[in-house]
């Protein structure tokens, strides 16, 4: 079969993702509660426990970086935050299509769909996340201001960058099982080496080791209106360049391997 | 417009995860049982689930497939339902197709009954709404009363199959798969779910359904494949084609005595 089909059979697979929103918000919703079955808390867990560790390492790390302890935590918070979010998306998209075979199989439902599953599942979490950083802006508080309105455009951004990662991680994890396991350790390295436990002012030197980092840039334009009400152009742009390049390899990767996934599964 | 053909389908089934080991090679292609074990020196091991395969399916048609274990009948199933991609050969598929291939597929058992109902529902291209309305006659139907406000793995197996079958019939197609769990349950049950089985098969066009059991073939169905080793070796009315594969299995059946 030639390319130019498998294109288009790969663009069908997304609009049929996209409209069958009923069935990855209630797959998604799903996952969330059952990650919290018969717990009390339920999906606060996840508010709870970030803000345990931010509250605990916080007050510890800003004083080794000696750096003021209300901004480290905040730093911190936004930091692990949106790490998680996009982190979890790619992971987490490696494992979809295996651990959903028999919805692919019984329902035709198309891969893209299962990937917004797991995208709306880590939105889910994130937004309780989040309730914890609004709570602590209460308590601390720090003032609002109007770049944070361009928040949301930053979160759409790292979703759609998340999202061709997942995509290109979800082909290559299913065909090769090593791969899952090599990014979970690579991307425990990579959270060490992203300005997210350490700011890049601490040092000069170390203004190149986060610049060079892309995931530096998918945190900054999300953690910078918030913190500092700067709005980074650079990090802006090489988000943005780093989308469009990235969708121009993962889609045709996908495209050309779809109708082999069954197959791998 | 409602189609449903396959045109000299292959389907060659890639092994990833297993050595090819001589040993077993040599014994493996006299089994009864299977594919053939494609072995070739240098490249990788597949299984021809599917050989040069060829059906035409018109509407009206209640289509059974027989053959012994690992003769393709699900492999066909999956290939018709567009889960697997032919290696060559052409399939044509135009309606709504509904696989019912696995008892609880779609089902999450942590969730009550209800909520399973709208679930699958939407699963199988229904609107949350749309849904919603059949709830009360899916509730209904599978007799669980309060056991649906309870998680489903509380349930015990015998109600499980219950909700499964009364959900998963209740959804109505133009193509209807089937695989061979149907058609188990407690005894009771199991006149009742006959008779929600032909309603529902009435109500699809074209009914394509893998069976071991040629009793409920010849009640559900006017036509019969056997396939053997992925081949389709005979087509034609279902009670024929149903002696062919009971005389067949009961020939293998002495054999093995």
């Amino acid at each position: 079969m030639n390319f130019t089909k498998k294109l288009k059979e790969a663009r069908s697979d997304f609009q049929k993702g996209l409209t069958s929103y009923d069935i990855w918000l209630a797959l998604g919703w799903n996952d969330v509660q059952g990650r919290y079955n018969r717990s009390k808390l339920g999906v606060f867990w996840a508010s709870l426990s970030i803000l345990i560790f931010v509250c605990t390492l916080g007050p510890i790390y800003s004083r080794l970086f000696d750096v003021s302890s209300s901004d480290y935590i905040l730093h911190l918070m936004l930091g692990l935050v949106v790490w998680n979010y996009t982190q979890a998306i790619i992971l987490e998209s490696g494992r979809e299509y295996a651990n959903s075979v028999n919805y692919i199989a019984s329902f035709q439902l198309s891969y893209f769909t299962l990937l917004l599953r797991v995208v709306w599942r880590n939105l889910v979490v994130m937004g309780y996340q989040m309730l914890v950083f609004l709570g602590l802006v209460l308590v601390m508080g720090q003032v609002w201001n109007i770049s944070w309105l361009i928040v949301p455009v930053a979160l759409l951004v790292i979703t759609l960058n998340a999202l061709w990662l997942g995509l290109f991680v979800s082909v290559l994890a299913t065909r090769f099982r090593d791969v899952g396991e090599i990014l979970n350790n690579l991307f425990r390295l990579i959270f060490f080496v992203t300005p997210i436990m350490w700011m890049p002012e601490m040092k000069e030197e170390l203004d190149l080791v986060a610049n060079l980092n892309p995931f530096y840039h998918l945190i900054e334009i999300y953690r910078g209106p918030f913190l500092s009400g700067h709005v980074s152009i650079k990090s802006w742009v090489v988000s943005l360049a780093i989308g469009c390049l990235g969708w121009a390899v993962a889609f045709p990767l996908f495209a050309k391997y779809r109708s082999r996934i069954a197959f791998w599964v | 417009m409602l189609r449903l053909e396959l045109r000299n389908v292959c389907l060659d089934y890639p092994v990833y995860d297993s050595q090819s080991r001589s040993f077993r090679r040599s014994i493996t292609n006299k089994l009864p049982v299977g594919g053939r074990i494609k072995n070739a020196p240098g490249q990788r091991r597949s299984v021809l689930a599917l050989d040069d395969v060829s059906l035409k399916f018109e509407p009206g048609d209640r289509v059974a497939i027989f053959g012994h274990n690992g003769a393709g009948k699900t492999t066909l199933l999956k290939v018709l339902a567009g889960f697997y991609e032919p290696s060559s050969g052409h399939i044509v598929r135009e309606g709504k197709v509904s696989a019912l291939l696995k008892l609880m597929s779609g089902m999450n058992i942590n969730l009550d009954g209800y909520e399973n109902i709208l679930l699958c529902g939407m699963l199988h291209g229904l609107t949350r709404r749309q849904a919603f309305d059949r709830v009360d006659d899916i509730a209904e139907f599978s007799e669980l009363g309060d056991y649906l406000t309870m998680p489903v793995r509380l349930l015990s197996s015998g109600m499980i199959l219950r909700l499964a079958f009364s959900i998963c019939t209740s959804f109505d197609c133009e193509i209807l798969l089937l695989d061979e769990w149907i058609g188990a349950g407690d005894q009771a049950f199991i006149e009742k779910s006959k008779q929600r089985l032909s309603e529902l098969v009435l109500r699809s066009s074209i009914m394509v359904f893998a069976t071991h059991n040629p009793q409920v073939a010849m009640q559900l169905c006017n036509k019969g494949v056997y396939l053997e080793h992925g081949r389709v070796s005979l087509i034609g009315e279902v009670n024929e084609v149903a002696k062919k594969y009971a005389s067949a299995s009961s020939a293998a059946a002495k054999s093995i005595v």
